[in-house]
């Protein structure tokens, strides 16, 4: 997973999608998507979906009324032990 | 329930000749109740105390002496619903709460441990959660970290369980359960097998990550976001096997700068919208119990990693309303001065940390022989263990999660400083796992 994806939910309330529609529901190429990561299902009553896209992708996607079905890019921070390591 | 009081009495003869004679170690019959509403009981060992005014503007030092007091102070217990009886009684009788006090320690801030894994089993009256089968058995417990080395809790003499079929790692890592580095996994898989020795592992090396950008024990909330929802789709499908499921993070963001700033509407810190945190939401409410460290950015000794930030530090998923946030003190129960202190982050769950755990022992010796197992990282799987021991004989499909902590919180062991209730501190109190498995009935 490299650090120029970024994060984004989307809104499918018909079921989990593939790649494809959620490429589809961002108005991005499908081969902008980050395919290692895949299609998380974080809600799957509201069926809200997380997937990781190229940030130039987003940032150049023509503007388009998604009807609040996506949101994003959301933080991506670094995450540490909240102890000892060894390194 | 009766409680302790403290009662004045308007100054009479006899009770200046009973205060006189008490303070001259002579013989004295004590006094009397000085009224017989509300069932109050004088203690005959306590004095009549001369007080010099009844209010802080009457004081005058004269009057402090036994000859002159114009009233005196006795100790009594009283039946709490009758306080008020005496108060209307009419004849100068006061009652005044006489709360439990105990000497306030400074928080720790040393190096050395503070006690064993053996005060630990102790502390927490293991050897009964034993005697009622309450070990962790068929509770699966996963430990979201840098990953477990089983060859190592076998040397310290344990005899884990690991569930190889479910544990998961990053796809840039490779995927070799229980035989990970020696590290910060292994001391928290330690931690939890204190109480729930017969629990099954689960191994989610999430802080491995080879993330380019991240240092070598660190990852990225994305790896976080993946291992729960892996596990959320093992939890909820078909060939689920165990009653129960624990998770112990303890892991979070140190320092503010790592997340968009404030206001920006894709942060992670105070933002339930953000994928992880609704993540959180969701395997909570399939029934698993999620536990959080507070974190180390306590006041009094931060970890360097705060950058010298410890007001809201508790931030992010460790201060989601559906977790239970534990803060860390040693096994004296005194606050370990790192531990991270509420209220946490605003647009999260305030009243962060839930409960404290014990931490800052000699357990896992995994930094090496005499390193004691210290942070709040050790605190929270000490107490996800008492959780899987607790489930181990109450699965979620009887009581949910929320319920579950709640009852925890309630039982917890009370620290009244720096105020009653939950605190900034200790939030509830101390773990206490043996009255919550008795309230359930275990």
């Amino acid at each position: 997973m490299s650090r120029d994806m970024v994060l984004m939910t989307i809104a499918c309330p018909e079921g989990t999608p593939g790649l494809d529609r959620a490429a589809e529901l961002l108005g991005v190429p499908t081969a902008e998507m980050d395919r290692s990561f895949g299609v998380v299902v974080l809600d799957p009553q509201k069926g809200l979906y997380a997937v990781q896209v190229h940030e130039t992708a987003i940032k150049e996607r023509p503007t388009a009324d998604t009807g609040g079905q996506v949101k994003g890019p959301f933080s991506n921070p670094r995450i540490e032990p909240f102890g000892p390591t060894r390194k | 329930m009766r409680v302790s009081v403290i009662v004045t009495i308007p100054a009479k003869a006899f009770v200046r000749e009973r205060s006189h004679l008490a303070f001259s170690r002579e013989r004295y019959d004590p006094i009397a109740a000085p009224t017989k509403k509300g069932g109050l009981l004088v203690d005959p060992a306590f004095p009549p105390l001369p007080i010099a005014a009844r209010t802080p503007a009457k004081v005058r030092l004269a009057a402090s002496h036994i000859e002159k007091a114009p009233v005196f102070a006795v100790r009594g217990t009283i039946e709490a619903s009758r306080i008020d009886d005496v108060r209307s009684s009419g004849r100068g009788v006061q009652i005044f709460a006489d709360p439990q006090i105990g000497m306030f320690k400074d928080p720790y801030c040393g190096v050395e441990a503070v006690g064993t894994h053996a005060d630990v089993a102790r502390l927490l009256k293991l050897d009964q959660l034993k005697d009622k089968g309450l070990q962790g058995k068929d509770v699966a417990l996963a430990v979201m970290d840098t990953g477990i080395n089983v060859k190592h809790l076998k040397a310290q003499g344990l005899v884990p369980k690991l569930d190889r079929k479910i544990s998961w790692a990053p796809s840039n890592i490779r995927n070799t359960p229980g035989d990970y580095a020696v590290d910060h996994g292994t001391m928290c898989a330690y931690d939890a097998l204190i109480a729930a020795p017969s629990c099954s592992l689960l191994d989610f090396p999430i802080l491995q990550s080879e993330t380019p950008g991240g240092s070598v024990m660190a990852g990225f909330l994305s790896d976080a976001l993946l291992a729960f929802s892996y596990l959320h789709q093992q939890f909820t499908g078909p060939d689920w096997k165990y009653k129960a499921l624990v998770i112990n993070n303890s892991w979070g963001m140190y320092h503010p700068s790592w997340d968009f700033p404030p206001g920006h509407p894709g942060r992670y810190a105070d933002n339930p919208n953000h994928p992880f945190n609704i993540m959180v939401g969701t395997i909570a409410r399939a029934g698993a119990d999620v536990l959080f460290a507070a974190g180390n950015c306590g006041a009094d000794c931060p970890s360097g990693r705060c950058q010298g930030v410890t007001r809201h530090s508790i931030s992010g998923a460790n201060a989601h309303p559906d977790v239970l946030t534990l803060a860390a003190c040693d096994t004296d129960g005194v606050r370990l001065g790192y531990s991270s202190q509420g209220p946490a982050i605003s647009g999260m769950a305030r009243e962060k940390p839930d409960l404290t755990s014990y931490s800052h022992f000699l357990g896992s010796q995994a930094f090496g022989e005499g390193s004691p197992d210290t942070g709040t990282s050790t605190a929270s799987p000490v107490a996800a263990g008492c959780v899987a021991a607790i489930r181990s004989g109450l699965p979620s499909s009887k009581v949910s999660p929320r319920d579950l902590f709640d009852r925890i919180k309630a039982e917890a062991q009370k620290k009244a400083w720096p105020k009653s209730g939950w605190n900034n501190d200790y939030g509830a109190g101390i773990i206490d796992p043996l009255p919550v498995a008795e309230h359930f009935g275990l």
